[in-house]
């Protein structure tokens, strides 16, 4: 049914692509269209859109909110790159400008994109996740770098912090830093695991399952920003409220995500060694940030 | 006194980045890789009055960006894109002049060895003024070499180095032997952001005649399902009255039936041999169909099931 839906509803965004395009194309260029010939034109756009709007909501919700989020978030783009459009043409006076082409290429880009969503729950939840990884990733990335740079061993030539120095810590400071990157670290390893199970034993065909995902990735939204707020507050001046602050709640979020892996069908009894041996190691780095904090 | 001011330089950044993002309706997201800082001070000072360049920590970005979601929840598409070293080119100008005032500011560096090449090194044939006691350099890399009044000349172009390929060690060595900086470097545009809608740079670029093949794209599907309903339109006429001349063809190269147009076609069938200067054209044909199944093939090239379990890498 969800796949049936999806593909109704690929179909009615092909067919705002290619409305779009002939709504641009009959404003290329003067002299304006007469009524008759836009007339037919602009009721096209607008069934086309009504069209993908409808069938989007027969999507079934009860197959994955996270699934239904992300096509719904889509179709938002489309409707607001063609809206978008025909502003653009009525702006310019119904004249052809370059304008007309950028907005006409955007609602193509957005309608081309469609196909490449995830066609169900699972696929869903692994895009946010991955998504999620990817800036854990590179936040973590960044503070080791700053790390690097300090002691003289990052690539100097590259572009360094905006209007300021790249950040030197103290001694006492660096005894703050360095459980912090161990927590980041250990985040950075609990997306990884997690979505390596959900990728093994993840499934979607029930409601129940389905929902088990979307409280998951309600925990995987958390983590990306709570990371970036340690990685901040790490940054020269260091206050140890803030790191200890930043710290737990980047720490409780982590468990609450491993908890909730436990706790649903993309565990198994293979997985339960990784998943106490991450509790154990966001735990200890909590412990010691709470330590040299005090 | 060090304390404040960087206390105050930190809010004082975030108070930028959404000042930047209210004023200016348009962004370019781009990277910087290799790009350093005087070369970053001589774009910024080529783009001033067109557009603000503004670098700094990914995590700034994203922690200014996901506090003024609710002044601006469009920003939320820029929030995926804000990963490695990038930056952004804010505007109000036109887009596409801005691009290209962005991709002109590039500078020549040399190769340096372990870095993915950009583009392919040929190294042209030339009395290179180096004397021979660097002849082992060429051997090295197997350049053929001849001395010539006291200085190694390269007799032939040789490719040195191949696009995406690591530069090697003997390679940067040789480059920078010859004062040759083969790459350039700049901002590379990786998204755009306009009034709520971000787009790949490519929208940037499309023109009149993409928007026509688009149409005709259209057009080729509308009279693709006539065709095969039976439901003739103004756009499967024409191939249904060239698929009936193909029918009439046909029948006359079977039969004694004739007329002026099947001529040709009959004359072809009797002694093939006289139409052989045509061969040369359909020569093309495998090479076309040889690249077709290149493109078919990348996207399994891309494919990447490496889900690296390692702990604490």
């Amino acid at each position: 049914m969800t796949f049936i839906c999806l593909l109704i509803t690929e179909a009615a965004v092909k067919l705002v692509s290619i409305e779009a395009t002939k709504l641009c194309l009959a404003f290329a260029e003067p002299p304006v269209p007469k009524y008759e010939v836009y007339h037919p034109l602009i009721e096209s756009i607008g069934k086309a859109m009504l069209a993908m709007v409808t069938s989007f909501y027969s999507l079934p919700v009860s197959k994955g909110a996270t699934l239904n989020r992300l096509v719904r978030k889509n179709i938002s783009w489309i409707v607001d790159a063609t809206i978008t459009l025909t502003e653009v043409i009525k702006a310019s006076d119904y004249q052809g400008s370059q304008q007309h082409l950028h907005s006409t290429g955007t609602v193509w880009e957005y309608c081309d994109q469609f196909p490449t969503l995830p066609k169900d729950n699972k696929a869903a939840t692994l895009h946010i996740g991955n998504e999620t990884s990817q800036l854990v990733k590179d936040a973590l990335a960044e503070i080791q770098e700053a790390l690097q740079n300090e002691d003289g061993g990052g690539d100097q030539s590259d572009v360094s912090f905006e209007d300021g120095d790249d950040p030197s810590w103290s001694e006492e400071e660096k005894q703050l830093v360095m459980p912090s990157v161990g927590l980041i670290k250990a985040a950075n390893s609990c997306l990884k695991r997690v979505l390596g199970a959900v990728k093994k034993n993840g499934k979607c065909d029930c409601a129940k399952d389905a929902s088990q995902l979307d409280n998951l990735v309600e925990r995987l939204n958390e983590v990306s920003p709570a990371v970036d707020e340690v990685v901040l507050c790490l940054y020269p001046p260091i206050t140890k409220e803030a790191v200890r602050e930043n710290t737990e709640k980047l720490g409780i979020i982590l468990q609450n995500l491993l908890e909730c892996v436990k706790h649903i069908h993309i565990s198994t009894e293979d997985d339960a060694s990784w998943l106490e041996f991450l509790l154990k190691a966001v735990t200890h780095n909590m412990d010691k940030t709470q330590h040299v904090t005090s | 006194m060090v304390r404040e001011d960087k206390t105050t330089w930190k809010a004082n950044y975030f108070l930028k980045i959404i000042e930047l993002l209210d004023e200016y309706p348009k962004c370019f997201i781009v990277a910087a890789d290799n790009v350093g800082s005087s070369q970053m001070q001589k774009i910024r000072i080529s783009l001033r009055g067109t557009a603000v360049v503004l670098m700094g920590k990914n995590t700034m970005m994203r922690k200014a960006i996901r506090g003024h979601l609710e002044n601006n929840p469009a920003l939320e598409k820029l929030l995926p894109h804000i990963k490695g070293n990038i930056g952004f080119v804010f505007t109000k100008a036109d887009l596409s002049d801005v691009k290209t005032k962005i991709l002109e500011n590039k500078v020549a560096a040399p190769a340096k060895a372990g870095a993915l090449a950009p583009l392919d090194v040929v190294l042209p044939a030339q009395n290179t003024g180096l004397g021979p006691e660097k002849t082992s350099f060429f051997q090295a890399l197997a350049i053929p070499t001849k001395i010539t009044k006291g200085t190694i000349e390269i007799l032939s172009d040789i490719q040195l180095i191949t696009a995406h390929d690591k530069v090697g060690a003997s390679e940067a060595t040789l480059l920078n032997m010859l004062k040759i900086f083969p790459f350039s470097y700049g901002l590379v545009i990786q998204q755009v952001y306009d009034s709520g809608t971000v787009f790949d740079p490519c929208v940037l670029d499309i023109t009149d005649d993409d928007l026509r093949s688009r149409f005709l794209e259209g057009v080729a599907n509308v009279a693709s399902v006539c065709l095969a309903i039976g439901y003739p339109t103004v756009a499967s006429v024409p191939h249904s009255i060239a698929n009936g001349f193909k029918n009439l063809l046909a029948i006359a190269a079977e039969t004694d039936i004739t007329f002026k147009e099947a001529d040709m076609v009959k004359e072809f069938l009797k002694d093939p041999s006289k139409f052989v200067v045509a061969a040369p054209a359909g020569g093309d044909a495998p090479a076309g169909k040889k690249e077709e199944a290149k493109k078919e093939e990348e996207p399994e090239e891309e494919e990447d099931d490496d889900m690296g379990f390692g702990l604490f890498d």
